[in-house]
């Protein structure tokens, strides 16, 4: 033997696998990595074999106890190396017999569990001798100590614990988890495996991340948790706050939504309790992802839900949290007066006479007469309520040896800011799973939720945003109420008087979804498992609207009347049933480890719906349908559906724990496509290199992993949308349109209609990106310090695009695969923790650079979004803002005329847009890009400490390098707006080097879409503050519950941007700022484990 | 596994090869080349804002910059004038009907008569608009239907064969109110002849319906345009409406009343209208004693407040007042509120109230009776055969409306008589869609490139007198130029087509 002799094998640390090999190859493997000599039998150790152990970093008895665990064999330090010895040999009998006659021995007992209860199979070893036991089920062990010596608690997974034997002979001990980054599980497409042997990128949060903050759904909570996930939350509306997600940019110029798988069903993640979650798994490249073929364009997320543990006790939980709510930012308007003297100024900028006198302005300000000089702050009148919010989960879980099960009961109330908009949600899950028979598992899971989101409807055009509008838009000269109790109106109404009406909209939605799976294990390592799996999810809309009516103040004479009364009865239903049949292989020959796995799969789904609308209900209180009118009653209804067929593989090999390579393939066929084209083919490859296993950096004992990865992969995407986005579902069959779009009437009867209106392509096929990924990972002091980097690229060619057609095919354009657009970029992520003294610290932090760019439109020419303000055009970035580049404001009527003709209206105070084109004058030919809509830089930042039962938290996350377009009312003016406080630093002729131009009272010349208004969208958020406190066990076991705690959290506290006041930077990227507001969330809550 | 598992296809539409096996498919089909091919209240209404008789206070509407002459290359075609929607429908059901075997032929050709009298009547809509456009007559493939323009004489050479080849296929009067017509398909080939300066076949033409006796004035020219008398004697062809009917709905009431009822008051009447009646006394206003510039709106011709809501004027049950400053109709107090302090009044039925506004079954009247009397003496007017025919169809219509026949002393001669006639179509069209067609054919455009003005300043009396001072208010600005006389082609129709399609002269 080569190795070196050391003297303490305690201060060994070896990682190594095994994979069932002999135990004399274990040996000898075990040997070189340690450098450790061992002596034994060769020819009885040959007999048998080891389990599948993997070990990181581990000290060298832990690892010996591992392996020998449940053998008839032992080790024993010598002074050449480590004996293995049989225990019935004579050796053991001399040793045990020196026990015996030691003086002072006594026999401790006690049990070992984790924070879920009792351990089995911990390793108790005394440290002064080789003596040692490990404990049974029950988390009971039993060993003859000497007094003086230290009892050494190790189990892999957990932090080691030494405790030195007094007089006591009962020592019960709680281990800690220490899940090291290497050790960590993820999950993968159709399986998980060892973060540590993963070739692809795949990002996870756990539900770690998601404790103790007030988030309503998994969207928002996995906001700035990873690298290449970005996610804008548009709104605070409950129930309506969940974020957008896109993974690695925005891939297509139709739907970029990544899927969602929840325990292997597509799903949707927002109905979901998130306290259910246990991991969320973010396939990003190809290498990961390609398993899902078709779908998989837009990157996967693999969300897994708590199950119950193997051997461990009951245990049952409860946690619960109150808040309430702030709006982040709102708008400030000005008051009456102010808006009169501007309005009569942005009059006579247009040359207009003045519409109010001084005295009328004064009334205004002094408020003598309200019902013809009123104030009114509608805003005010608007958000009046808390947002009282409250969660509450009751949990249950554990398993026996055979049996796991774990059952959740959770629900959610959320008010909103306005009244009449709240959103509930109740989650019930159940996990069971069961070893029927020593090859055969099985097991059920179940998910029902319920989710409600209600909303305010008004009587002029049903939907809730309408209110908002008007609340920013209705003059403050306009009175809520009239003294007589009458409401004042604009010519749209008064969103007060409709928010009095308590009329609302409801949606409701009955999520449930679930899947019987059952494994056999055909040899050892090859195991077939099946799944079946359905979904059913049902929408259903109640929408009542109330009728209004206003009055002449003065005469009390009917005027405008808004209704009539209306009630609408929405029902969709869907079935989705997923199938799917797979076989795995994992086996180890030698340094060899291969795995493989066959997979097919059938998805099913069908969409049903109808919706049935009555209006003229003789009061406004009955909000059913069969009170209402049957004169012009509506129904309809349809359906569609949809299927995925689908075969796949994967080839994994591993050589030496260093050399990793990957193969996936999947063969998929849509419903969606025409016979011949319906099938595609998305491959991937993979490789990684642990370069931190080789020989040259064993020796660094302060590395403790690096590794390095590429990847390579199609993957595809089936979903067509039409201009709208929309998605089609038959975009190949030609077909007659029938219903109220081809229908005509003569004498007041419906004559049904029948003809082709929408083009068809049968050409029609996948969209395919192709994918490219290089990364590295490296780790260091015992993982302590992680750092991961990526580099991506990912082309998408084939993107199915509303190609116009000519004018004269007198038919809507069939899509053609004709666009393709490329997302380049890196990410890094970093994290650390560390132990000073009794504080323990933690921070991680990621980054994320996307460029997105489109690159060909096949010579479509540029296509404009959101009225032209934006753009997808050849060599910029997708939906890039396209406007005029303003120069500054025109101090003086000399520089108006000197420059390019702007339009006959232009006076100073007004922008200067840029003469690009040199062509002295300005119109469409000067617009420019003019900044990009997509955050081309996302980052989250996480710091956390506790000490002794203490916590702290901070989370922060932004998003740089975009900008957003306010318009309309959200740039405040006049007419059918009403000024802003920021209008008061306007231009005026004593105000020439003013930073906003004049206001005007009709016309717009300033408000085309430019650099002005388009604004820098970038900001820095304080997601969430957290201040915990974990009672001690002296407290707890008095109040006879396992642990209990207690926090404070602060969502949203604040943010940094240079965003306009008022308005938050994660509303929609054009907006006329009728959105619902981000909200601030103050809570406090409290875990409780019995 | 079987492949049939991702064979899916709609389950709320029909398939193309299932469809044109029996006569309802056909019925069908022709219902939807209704529903696709004929103009409504959407152009019957804001029509005349392209021209001097409206103005059309929001640009979205897609009409302002048609009536201020602003209009370029990059005009986008909200309006839909340069579609070929309504062309494709009726070639589908022409090829599509030849595959169904009819018990009785003669109804097979009336109803082909009817989808070729659609598409005639829409591509002259075209050709009056853009000059040349592609005449197709076939559904054609994506790929064969980049075609160029073809030159206007030879499509209106294919509208009149057209609708000469059909007339004998359809009944005079139609059974069904709605349909068409042999009427309908004579009164429209009489509309092509006058304009193409056809004039002794636009006589002829005319004169066919005139003899036929199924058709005659309706005596109250305000109601006529109620819902109560659809489908009167007068109508000859109209585009069906029906309430609760998605956008087969007139909700254009709400889009045209006073702000003060909660309408938009979109399209206004211009003071050049409001100019353009005659006095009670059949003399224009400059020579009739009986016109009083401070309260301009009494003794004037019926139809004046039969089209306009004006200040002072009785509107349902009170006096319509844009002139004050406190009123909700006052133009600067509300988008809503007209600009000219005019509003329009045909068509806004007083049997609708509250949200029936909004949801009504009133039809937008295509070709009435009065047209045809009109088209018969233009053309014998421009023909200097003025006979007392000439006199009678005049005065059918003037007697009908209140007004007195025509002074024969005043209007003796072809060119008073041409005054005259041009006149009494400008009033008794207004607000139809008539007039821009009507200035084309005289080479009057020009008249449309002046200012449009609204009303004076003043008061509302009690009695509804009014008494008006200062001079009108400005409204827009309007430019025109000798381009406009066609309207330019969508230059995203041109960019798609590749060149195909090429731009008209100076756009």
């Amino acid at each position: 033997w080569a190795a070196t002799f050391l003297r303490d094998i305690r201060q060994v640390k070896v990682t190594i696998s095994f994979q069932g090999e002999t135990l004399e190859q274990a040996f000898m493997r075990l040997s070189e990595v340690s450098n450790v000599s061992f002596n034994y039998n060769h020819n009885e150790l040959r007999k048998i074999t080891t389990k599948q152990l993997t070990f990181k970093n581990e000290s060298l008895p832990q690892v010996l106890s591992a392996v020998l665990k449940e053998t008839n064999f032992k080790y024993k330090e010598e002074e050449n190396g480590v004996i293995i010895y049989q225990v019935n040999s004579v050796q053991e009998k001399n040793l045990a017999s020196s026990v015996n006659q030691a003086a002072d021995k006594i026999t401790v007992k006690g049990t070992v569990s984790d924070k879920f209860g009792p351990l089995a199979g911990v390793s108790i070893s005394v440290k002064q001798s080789s003596n040692g036991t490990s404990t049974d089920a029950d988390g009971a062990y039993s060993i003859v100590v000497n007094k003086g010596e230290t009892l050494i608690f190790s189990m892999i997974g957990y932090r080691t614990q030494e405790v030195t034997i007094g007089s006591q002979t009962a020592v019960n001990i709680t281990l800690e988890s220490e899940v090291t980054q290497l050790e960590e599980v993820v999950a993968v497409g159709y399986g998980t495996q060892k973060k540590v042997n993963l070739t692809g990128a795949i990002a996870t949060v756990s539900a770690k991340d998601f404790e103790n903050r007030p988030i309503t759904n998994v969207s928002t909570a996995i906001q700035g948790k990873m690298s290449g996930v970005t996610v804008l939350q548009r709104s605070g509306q409950p129930g309506r706050d969940n974020g957008t997600i896109r993974i690695r940019g925005i891939g297509t110029l139709n739907d970029s939504s990544p899927l969602v798988l929840i325990d292997g069903l597509q799903g949707d993640m927002n109905t979901l309790d998130p306290n259910d979650i246990e991991s969320v798994s973010v396939l990003k490249d190809a290498a990961s992802a390609a398993i899902y073929g078709s779908r998989a364009a837009n990157g996967v997320i693999l969300i897994t839900t708590k199950k119950g543990k193997k051997n461990s006790p009951a245990q049952l939980t409860y946690s619960a949290y109150s808040g309430w709510q702030n709006p982040t930012r709102l708008p400030q308007f000005l008051n009456s007066a102010d808006y009169a003297s501007l309005y009569n100024e942005a009059l006579q900028n247009e040359g207009k006479p003045k519409k109010y006198t001084d005295e009328e302005i004064a009334k205004f300000a002094s408020g003598v007469d309200p019902d013809k000089y009123p104030n009114t702050d509608w805003l005010g009148l608007f958000f009046t309520e808390k947002g009282y919010q409250q969660n509450h989960y009751l949990g249950l879980s554990g398993g026996s040896d055979k049996t796991t099960y774990s059952i959740s009961l959770g629900y959610f109330d959320q008010q909103g800011l306005i009244k009449n908009s709240f959103s509930k949600r109740y989650n019930l899950k159940t996990n069971v799973e069961s070893q029927v028979y020593d090859r055969l598992k099985v097991g059920l899971d179940l998910n029902l939720n319920r989710k409600n989101i209600t909303e305010p409807t008004n009587p002029y055009t049903g939907d809730m945003s309408q209110i908002f509008r008007q609340v920013i838009k209705l003059s403050p000269t306009i009175p809520y109420k009239y003294s007589n109790g009458q409401y004042g109106y604009g010519q749209d109404g008064n969103p007060i008087a409709w928010m009095d009406l308590d009329a609302t909209n409801a949606s409701n939605y009955n999520d449930a979804f679930g899947n019987v799976h059952a494994e056999l294990t055909i040899l050892k390592g090859l195991t077939a498992s099946g799944m079946l799996g359905a979904r059913t999810f049902a929408d259903m809309g109640s929408r009542f609207i109330k009728d209004i009516q206003f009055y002449d103040p003065n005469t009390g004479n009917p005027t405008k009347y808004q209704g009539p009364n209306s009630q609408r009865d929405y029902n969709a239903n869907s079935l989705n049933i997923t199938s799917q049949a797979l076989l795995n292989y994992n086996g180890s020959f030698g340094k060899h480890d291969i795995k493989g796995l066959a997979g097919f799969s059938r998805e099913s789904y069908r969409n049903d719906w109808s919706q049935g609308e009555r209006k003229n209900f003789p009061n406004n209180e009955l909000t059913e349908l069969n009170p209402g009118s049957t004169d012009g009653q509506e129904a309809t209804g349809s359906a569609y559906e949809w299927a995925l067929q689908s075969y796949f593989g994967r080839l994994g090999y591993t050589y030496n724990n260093r050399y990793m390579f990957e193969a996936n393939a999947r063969y998929d066929g849509s419903s969606r496509f025409a016979n011949g084209n319906r099938y595609g083919l998305f491959p991937s490859f993979s490789a990684g290199w642990r370069v931190s296993e080789e020989e040259f950096l064993k020796s660094l004992n302060w590395l403790s992993n690096l590794k390095l990865r590429a990847s390579w992969g199609k993957l595809g995407n089936q979903l067509v949308t039409d201009a709208s986005g929309n998605q089609l579902y038959y975009p190949t069959v030609s077909t007659i349109s029938l219903g109220k779009d081809v229908d005509y009437n003569f004498n007041d009867a419906v004559a049904s209609g029948g003809i082709v209106t929408k083009g068809v392509n049968p050409e029609l096929t996948w969209e395919t990106s192709t994918n490219t990924d290089l990364g590295v990972d490296i780790s260091f002091f015992n993982s302590k310090l992680s750092f991961t980097a990526d580099y991506f690229s990912r082309a998408t060619k084939d993107i199915l695009l509303d190609f116009p057609a000519p004018v004269t095919y007198g038919l809507s354009a069939p899509a053609r695969n004709a666009g393709s657009m490329t997302n380049k970029g890196f990410e890094f992520e970093l994290s650390h923790n560390n132990q000073f003294g009794q504080v323990a610290f933690n921070a991680s932090t990621n980054f994320t650079i996307v460029n997105n760019e489109v690159t060909d439109l096949k010579g479509k020419g540029d296509i404009f979004y959101s009225s032209n303000a934006q753009i997808a055009r050849v060599g910029v970035p997708y939906k890039a803002f396209y406007g005029y580049e303003v120069e500054g404001i025109f101090k003086t009527q000399e520089e108006v005329a000197a420059h390019a003709t702007q339009s006959g209206v232009t006076k100073a105070g007004d922008l200067i847009y840029k003469d690009q084109n040199n062509d002295h004058k300005i119109d469409a030919g000067d617009r420019v890009i003019i900044g990009n809509s997509i955050p081309k830089y996302i980052y989250g930042l996480n710091l956390g400490a506790n000490y002794k039962g203490f916590d702290v938290s901070v989370f922060m996350q932004g998003a740089a390098g975009h900008k957003g377009l306010l318009n309309n009312e959200a740039i405040g003016g006049f007419g059918d707006r009403k000024p802003l406080e920021y209008q008061l630093g306007r231009w005026t002729p004593e105000n020439p080097n003013a930073e906003f131009p004049r206001v005007l009272a009709t016309q717009k010349q300033n408000e085309q879409v430019s650099s002005f208004w388009v604004r820098d969208a970038s900001y820095l958020r304080l997601k969430n503050l957290q201040l915990g406190y974990s009672f001690p066990k002296s407290i707890t076991e008095k109040m006879r519950i396992n642990a209990l705690k207690l926090y404070l959290s602060g969502q949203n506290l604040f943010t940094i941007t240079k965003y306009p006041d008022g308005y938050d930077p994660e509303l929609p990227e054009v907006s006329r700022g009728a959105n619902y507001p981000q909200v601030k969330v103050y809570t406090l809550g409290l875990d409780v484990k019995f | 596994c079987k492949e049939d598992f991702l064979d899916k296809a709609p389950l709320d539409e029909l398939s193309d090869q299932t469809f044109w096996k029996s006569e309802k498919d056909a019925q069908m089909a022709l219902n939807s080349c209704y529903r696709n091919g004929l103009y409504g209240f959407w152009e019957v209404l804001y029509l005349d804002a392209m021209a001097d008789n409206a103005y059309s206070q929001f640009a979205w509407d897609g009409f302002q910059k048609l009536g201020n002459g602003t209009m370029d290359a990059g005009y986008v075609d909200q309006n839909n004038f340069f579609t070929f929607k309504d062309i494709r429908s009726c070639n589908e059901f022409l090829a599509g009907v030849e595959k169904i075997q009819f018990a009785d032929p003669a109804k097979k050709e009336a109803m082909k008569a009817e989808a070729r009298f659609i598409r005639a009547m829409a591509y002259f809509y075209k050709v009056q608009f853009f000059g040349d456009v592609p005449l197709m007559t076939t559904p054609l493939s994506l790929q064969e239907s980049n075609i160029p323009r073809t030159p206007k004489a030879e499509v209106v050479k294919f509208i009149l064969d057209e609708l000469g080849a059909i007339a004998n296929a359809l009944p005079n009067k139609a059974s069904s109110s709605g349909k068409v017509s042999k009427a309908a398909v004579l009164a429209l080939k009489a509309r092509v002849e006058l304009s193409e300066g056809k004039f002794a076949e636009a006589a002829a033409s005319s004169q066919q319906v005139i003899s036929m006796g199924n058709y005659n004035l309706f005596p109250n020219y305000e109601s006529m345009f109620w819902m109560a008398n659809q489908g009167n004697n007068e109508v000859i062809f109209d585009r069906q409406y029906m309430a609760n009917a998605g956008d087969n709905t007139m909700w254009d009431m709400g889009a045209h009343l006073p702000n003060s009822e909660g309408g938009w008051s979109s399209i206004d009447p211009t003071q050049s209208l409001v100019d353009e009646y005659e006095c009670t006394d059949g003399k224009v206003k400059e020579l009739s004693s009986l016109y009083n510039p401070q309260n301009p709106y009494v003794n004037r011709d019926p139809r004046m407040s039969a089209t306009i809501i004006y200040p002072g004027a009785d509107w349902r049950g009170s006096l319509f007042n844009s002139l004050d400053k406190n009123s909700a109709d006052y133009y600067n107090n509300s988008d809503n509120a007209s600009e000219t302090g005019y509003n329009l009044r045909k068509y806004m039925d007083p049997a609708a109230t509250g949200d029936d506004v909004w949801n009504w079954g009133t039809n937008a009247i295509l070709i009435r009776y009065a047209e045809v009397l009109l088209t018969y003496a233009e053309a014998k007017i421009e023909q200097n055969q003025i006979d007392a025919s000439v006199y009678n169809a005049i005065d059918a219509v003037r007697q009908r409306a209140g007004m007195p026949v025509v002074d024969r002393t005043v209007y003796s001669n072809q060119d008073k008589l041409r005054e005259l006639i041009r006149r009494e179509r400008r009033v008794e069209f207004a607000m139809e869609g008539f007039r821009w067609f009507d200035l084309k054919r005289w080479n009057q455009l020009e008249k449309i490139g002046t200012p449009v003005y609204g009303v004076r300043d003043g008061v509302v009396n009690a009695d509804g007198s009014v008494t008006l001072s200062g001079s009108n208010r400005l409204v827009e600005e309007r430019i025109f130029a000798t381009k406009n006389y066609l309207l330019p082609i969508p230059q995203a129709a041109i960019d798609i087509s590749k060149g195909v399609l090429k731009q008209n002269k100076d756009y």
